[in-house]
């Protein structure tokens, strides 16, 4: 555990250099301890995968899987533990348990363990050996050893005079830095190895990396061929692999210790495959659950994670769950109330959790108001609600649908996605905010679909004032911004990192970043005729606020991307999949929405669904919700996929998807956990308390006490989601508890976390304190017009609460007399109000 | 499951590492619970460092004030003046005279200058990234003492999580805790930052909630709102005790609810607020207007001035950890005032950042070492890095103006001071153009491990995370050299 430190200092003491560690992160030691291997259980019968094998040549070499299936069905890899036995001499087991071949022909491997027997038949296309390519064979070497890592030759300065391109993103450098940097002194094709390329490596001179390979191992035979073959280069675009393929498509463990093994394979472009497990770089995304070793994953604890899978500039993902010992288990479904409970059922049973109960109706209300409207029901709605005598699912339904499309929903959904658009005097000006939230008011309040919602941001044009649309690109102001917020808010997909540098750990590149922004690199701004500015002063500085309007036009004479790398103009293109071709003097964003928007589009349904599922479950099935990428995949695919499916067919109808969502029994679970999944969080196995947004806090506490709002300078009784303006400034309550400042696309620019500095201010401060102790509010009302103190007490329950006392509350609490009563029912509001039940949706 | 560490007080405090070598011999991992608490129960208070740590500076300070220079500030254009190296390496500045012999400093920091004799530099602080080297990995590195990769598979740009690994004043005040009613850890005025990862490094990660620092995000050149901290007109303290029983009654009729919210620590939020509130002792170090106008021009009346006076008044009223973030974060824009220079490095240095760095840093040295407190506060000022001494190049991938410099983790330095640390004094050394240190190198990690010596906490001390594994507070060694 103290070796990178020493290590460091000794590196240190002998200069500028640095040497580089040439393990990947993944393989560096852990400090996690190792559950043992449980035992193997009782096994029937065995299967390969993949289940017979193709030799290419006689350089090529492969590996099998060995799956043993349990008594039970399961699986459990035995490949650690199999015999290989070919059948003719003619085939070979190297250490890795790889087959490689003498001879061209059939032939076969008896596989034998855990007392059973497999046959694997094998065909050996030739055994001739072909030329050692660069692309193909060389750089998959020098990002296995870690030659171009980032601390190595991998650096922006390269190390000692050689520099890589990061992770081998850009194999014609490498080659060119290779063959001509040090006046082409690497390579010595008289006496092969004598080439600095081997020595240097093999640390037959001194190497700062240490030795980087091990003298007669594959790798240093391959390089070695290379070189006497006169260290040729390959053409990029037919060596570089096109996908690559993660073996076996699903793994599910039994228990902590047991092992598993993957096989990566890749296809060429010229469809050929490879075994290239050994060349590509594992790991895992959760390493609590479970570490990656080589290509062997090896669980910690009951869970659910996925492995990470990385070559030459591929990357791919397989999901693992981890069972633990469940005896005893016995799968209790829920009822199903539509698609989405089916979906939630069977992932549950699969991992073998029981959901929890239904929450009841007074729980239920106050959810489905919050998560609605943004605000809490009344306690009269509550109480008619409670006493309504129809059949609890049926009155539910009636509520969810007065909620949807009520005044309170637009509000509430206006204010949610005026921070996505980012709403804010300080980008749109004073006018600017009030008619762009109202705009979006009205995208709520008319059902607007959500694929003409997108359409109408990215392609709005025209005065700011009559097309308020136009605000949302005006916010963002650049095509850099557009590219990066765009990307985030409509497709959930971050687009930040591969600004500077192709992605590192995912599949966007640089190119893809420009490329993106050239769609809109010729909208342009012009100050329109509507409005002026005023110079307003504040101490001793002056500055403008902007209060006019803005044309968005587009701008077809100028406006071109360059690439920061060669000044050059980069041609729009979109990321993935194809854009329509874009004629002469078109609007380029044009061929964008109509991709943006298309049923093709992978991401832009999914991410919507996800995002607003999020919403109501308080993460979201692939979690964060603007962050999609291989490497953070969905909780419940299936379940991802049936809503995505659905809120298209619906035509992009978010009344109808929020409709499904609260309707299911998935989101009238019971925040109280059972056995069986109290240790869930994310396969919505029982409600998770979400703490109220500083908007919904506000209102309550306005709602609870009975004391409007007050904001400066805007209408009294106003709701705080109302507020048109990131920027408020005078109401440090909605900053405290998390109100972003809509600078951000980004989902986390809202907090809701829970800190000193917010109980202080709850317990102490101007706020709460104001209504609660408010001469004319609810309780100073009650006080006076209700004698009964059970009354008193079950209506300040059900103002702060929504839920009427239970009996022994009621008969624990006592409100005093005289000039006290007052005080007391002030008291019991605050402390409800400062209790977990208010603050939290639950 | 969640499990709150801290909570259940079934976890850790003091005991270290080697107490575990010595009483056991097993393999640390293979304790159990039970293990470690009966250990635990057996370990005696700590009265001096484990045997083979040094003694030198061992519990020499009480409290620490660390003053965070995030962005990454230029070593050479401001501590370590390199007039002898080519121009694109020494920059627009001229070194200047101190009040040392043999310690020059750039230009831009005449004051300081006049007050170094009461500080070390270290000019040889140095790492090598472990993957790319962004704001947010470093950031995290020299807050928890761990890189951000042991947390997360990517290692960066992921915002703060339960399970990251704890800033060092929120261990600090944990294994130290308070006797008085006073805040025990602050950050101010605003949180670590790089692009859309905020607050990263700047939690208490796997020690649950309740040790996250008190954040005090708030200008404090402008007026503060001490609303919170003043107990209302119309509640006498009687009646505030009366409201915490009452709460703590209604709260415990909905058992159901509080298990739900476990993790949100709101329990121990309640407590300490009452007592903050009822004791009125945080209200008055909150409150600037009490400082002498005087004092408080030579600070400097910007955020970065004012909010190093409020540090030491939370400090001389009993908080344990300040930590003052520089307050404008890393974005490359030459119009702000941010360290992360990667254009226009001179101007905005000259006439933006440093101005306000020296005025700063010189008023509190002067100050802390007048009033006495500089004999038990450990006052670190550092960033995660330095800038490359070579103008105009590309060292982190990032684009860089020609007058621009880049990251540099490989050399820089960090001022260190008070708690015994060696007045007017050089620790370690770097090459001719500040490339690369030339002496006894600085790893960031060993000055956590130095602020846990300093406080009398032994840096290979166990905690337990989450999951309940045992993981050392940082994984080096102090630079006991430092004291005098």
């Amino acid at each position: 555990m103290r070796l990178p430190l020493t290590f460091w200092m000794a590196a240190l003491c002998v200069g500028v250099s640095l040497p580089c560690p040439a393990l990947h992160s993944a393989e560096r030691g852990s400090d996690k301890p190792i559950p043992a291997l449980p035992s193997v259980p009782a096994i029937r019968s065995l299967k390969l995968e993949p289940n017979r094998l193709t030799l290419l040549d006689g350089r090529d070499s492969r590996k099998v899987l060995v799956l043993g299936e349990c008594a039970d069905g399961s699986w459990i890899d035995l490949s650690a533990v199999a015999r290989l036995k070919p059948e003719s001499a003619a085939l070979e087991v190297d250490s890795d348990g790889y087959l490689f071949s003498r001879q061209a022909g059939k032939s076969a491997v008896m596989i034998t363990a855990a007392g059973k027997s497999i046959r694997l038949e094998v065909e050996v296309l030739s055994i001739a050996s072909p030329e050692v390519g660069f692309v193909r064979d060389i750089e998959p070497i020098l990002s296995r050893t870690g030659c171009n890592s980032g601390p190595c030759h991998g650096s922006a300065k390269g190390k000692n005079g050689f520099k890589l391109a990061l992770r081998g993103y850009d194999p014609e450098y490498d080659y060119q830095a290779l063959i001509n940097d040090l006046s082409g002194r690497r390579f010595n094709r008289v006496h092969v190895d004598e080439s600095l390329m081997l020595q240097k490596p093999l640390a037959d001179i001194p190497h700062e990396g240490r030795q980087a390979l091990v003298p007669g191992s594959r790798y240093h035979k391959t390089l070695r061929q290379w070189i006497s073959e006169g260290a040729h280069f390959q053409q990029v675009s037919s060596n570089r692999p096109t996908r690559i393929q993660i073996l076996p498509e699903k793994v599910e463990l039994d228990l902590p210790g047991r092992r598993h093994q993957f096989l990566v394979v890749a296809t060429y472009p010229d469809g050929s495959t490879r075994d290239v497990t050994r060349e590509a770089v594992l790991s895992s995304n959760n390493e609590e659950v479970a570490l990656v070793q080589g290509s062997t994953v090896i669980p910690l604890r009951r869970g659910e994670m996925a492995v990470l899978v990385r070559y030459e500039g591929l990357y791919d993902a397989r999901e693992v769950t981890v069972m633990g010992d469940r005896t005893g288990f016995r799968f209790a479904a829920m009822p199903e109330y539509n698609f989405v409970d089916r979906a939630v059922n069977a992932k549950l049973e699969r991992l073998k959790m029981n959901p929890s109960e239904l929450c009841n109706d007074a729980e239920f209300i106050r959810r489905v108001f919050l998560d609605i409207t943004g605000q809490p029901p009344t306690s009269e709605t509550v109480r008619a609600f409670l006493s309504d005598p129809t059949d609890s699912p049926k009155k539910r339904e009636k509520l969810v649908d007065s909620l949807i499309g009520s005044n309170a929903y637009s509000e509430f959904w206006a204010n949610k996605f005026a921070d996505l658009l980012q709403c804010n005097s300080e980008n749109l000006g004073k006018k600017g905010v009030w008619v762009f939230r109202s705009w979006i008011r009205d995208q709520f309040a008319t059902n607007r679909p959500f694929d003409q919602f997108a359409r109408e941001l990215v392609l709005a044009k025209g005065s700011t004032f009559e097309n308020p649309a136009g605000n949302y690109l005006r916010a963002l102001r650049d095509s850099g911004k557009m590219t990066e917020d765009i990307s985030q808010t409509f497709l959930g997909v971050r687009f930040n990192c591969n600004k500077c540098h192709d992605h590192p750990f995912e599949r966007w590149t640089q190119n893809q970043y420009y490329e993106f922004g050239a769609f809109f690199a010729q909208v342009a701004f012009k100050r329109g005729t509507l409005g002026r500015d005023h110079l307003i002063r504040t101490g001793e500085s002056y500055a403008y606020e902007q209060v006019s309007e803005e044309v968005v036009y587009h701008n077809d004479q100028g406006g071109e991307i360059k690439h920061p790398k060669d000044d050059a103009v980069v041609a729009p293109k979109v990321p993935y999949g194809e854009n329509r071709s874009i004629a002469p003097g078109e609007d380029r964003r044009e061929a964008f929405a109509a991709w943006l928007t298309s049923k093709d589009n992978p991401y832009f349904a999914k991410s919507t669904v996800n995002r607003f599922w999020s919403y109501f479950f308080g993460r979201g099935i692939i979690d964060p919700v603007d962050d999609i990428r291989a490497g953070n995949p969905a909780s419940n695919p299936a379940l991802l996929d049936a809503l995505t499916t659905r809120f298209v067919a619906d035509g992009h109808d978010v009344r109808k998807l929020i409709r499904y969502l609260v309707l299911s029994r998935t989101y009238q679970l019971s925040i109280v956990p059972n056995r069986w999944n109290e240790d869930d969080l994310v396969n919505f196995s029982h409600s998770l308390p979400r703490r109220l947004s500083a908007e919904q806090m506000l209102d309550s506490i306005a709602m609870a006490t009975g004391r409007p709002l007050q904001f400066s300078n805007l209408p009294d009784g106003l709701r705080a989601a109302q507020l048109p303006d990131g920027m408020v400034a005078g109401n440090d309550f909605l900053t405290l508890f998390g109100r972003p400042k809509r600078q951000s696309a980004c989902e986390c620019e809202r907090s809701s976390n829970v800190t000193l500095s917010h109980a202080l201010n709850l317990i102490n401060g101007k706020t709460l304190g104001d209504c609660v102790n408010h001469a004319d509010n609810r309780f100073a009302r009650l006080v006076a017009e209700q004698s009964d103190d059970l009354k008193v007490i079950e209506e300040i329950y059900l103002s702060c609460l929504c839920r009427l006392p239970t009996s022994k509350e009621l008969n624990s609490i006592r409100l005093g007399a005289g000039t006290q009563r007052l005080e007391g029912a002030q008291d019991l509001a605050w402390a409800l109000i400062n209790s977990p039940a208010f603050l939290f949706n639950r | 499951m969640i499990s709150i560490p801290g909570l259940s007080g079934a976890t850790c405090d003091g005991y270290s590492r080697r107490e575990f070598m010595r009483l056991g011999g097993a393999g640390l991992l293979g304790l159990s619970l039970a293990d470690i608490l009966r250990l635990q129960a057996e370990q005696p208070k700590t009265t001096g460092p484990a045997p083979g740590q040094p003694k030198n500076g061992w519990g020499s300070a009480k409290q620490v004030l660390m003053i965070y220079l995030q962005g990454g500030p230029s070593h050479i254009d401001i501590w370590d003046p390199k007039p002898d190296a080519p121009s694109n390496v020494r920059g627009d500045f001229k070194p200047i005279r101190t009040k040392v012999p043999g310690i020059q400093l750039s230009e831009v920091m005449p004051k300081l200058a006049q007050q170094i004799d009461r500080a070390t530099l270290i000019r040889s602080m140095s790492y090598t990234p472990a993957g790319l080297f962004n704001h947010t990995a470093a950031i995290y590195q020299i807050m928890t003492g761990y890189t951000p990769d042991r947390v997360s598979p990517s290692g960066q740009l992921e915002p703060p999580a339960p399970n990251d690994f704890p800033h060092m004043g929120s261990q600090i005040s944990r294994l130290k805790p308070l006797d008085i009613p006073m805040l025990p850890f602050v950050m101010l005025p605003r949180p670590l930052q790089e692009s859309n990862v905020i607050g990263k490094g700047g939690t208490a990660g796997f020690l649950g909630a309740a040790y996250d620092p008190y954040y005090f995000y708030q200008d404090p050149a402008k007026i503060i709102n001490l609303d919170d901290l003043t107990l209302r007109k119309e509640i006498s303290k009687e009646r505030l005790d009366r409201r915490s029983t009452l709460l703590k009654a209604v709260n415990d009729a909905m058992p159901e609810m509080e298990k739900a919210v476990e993790k949100y620590a709101l329990d121990r939020y309640y407590q300490k607020a009452f007592d903050l509130v009822s004791s009125g002792r945080a209200r008055d170090a909150f409150d600037l207007s009490k400082e002498k106008d005087s004092l408080r021009d030579k600070y400097g009346r910007h955020t970065f001035g004012q909010g190093l006076l409020l540090a030491r008044r939370l400090l001389e009223s009993g908080t344990r950890f300040v930590q003052m973030n520089w307050p404008a974060v890393a974005n490359g824009d030459p119009t702000v005032d941010a360290w992360d220079t990667h254009a226009a490095n001179f101007g905005p240095l000259r006439n933006l950042h440093c101005p306000k760095l020296d005025s700063g840093l010189s008023a509190l040295l002067e100050d802390l070492d007048e009033r006495g407190l500089l004999k038990e506060t450990l006052v670190v000022a550092l960033g995660e890095f330095g800038r490359s001494p070579r103008l105009g190049v590309s060292t982190s991938g990032n684009t860089n103006s020609p007058d621009g410099r880049d990251h540099w983790p490989y050399c820089y330095t960090a001022l260190i001071a008070g708690a015994g640390i060696r007045r007017g004094a050089l620790y370690g050394k770097s090459d001719a153009t500040g490339s690369s240190p030339i002496e006894t190198p600085v790893h960031p990690t060993q000055i956590v491990a130095t602020v846990y010596h300093a406080l009398g906490i032994d840096p290979h001390t166990m905690v337990m995370n989450h999951l309940n594994q045992p993981r050392e507070l940082v994984q080096a060694e102090p630079v006991s050299a430092l004291f005098g």
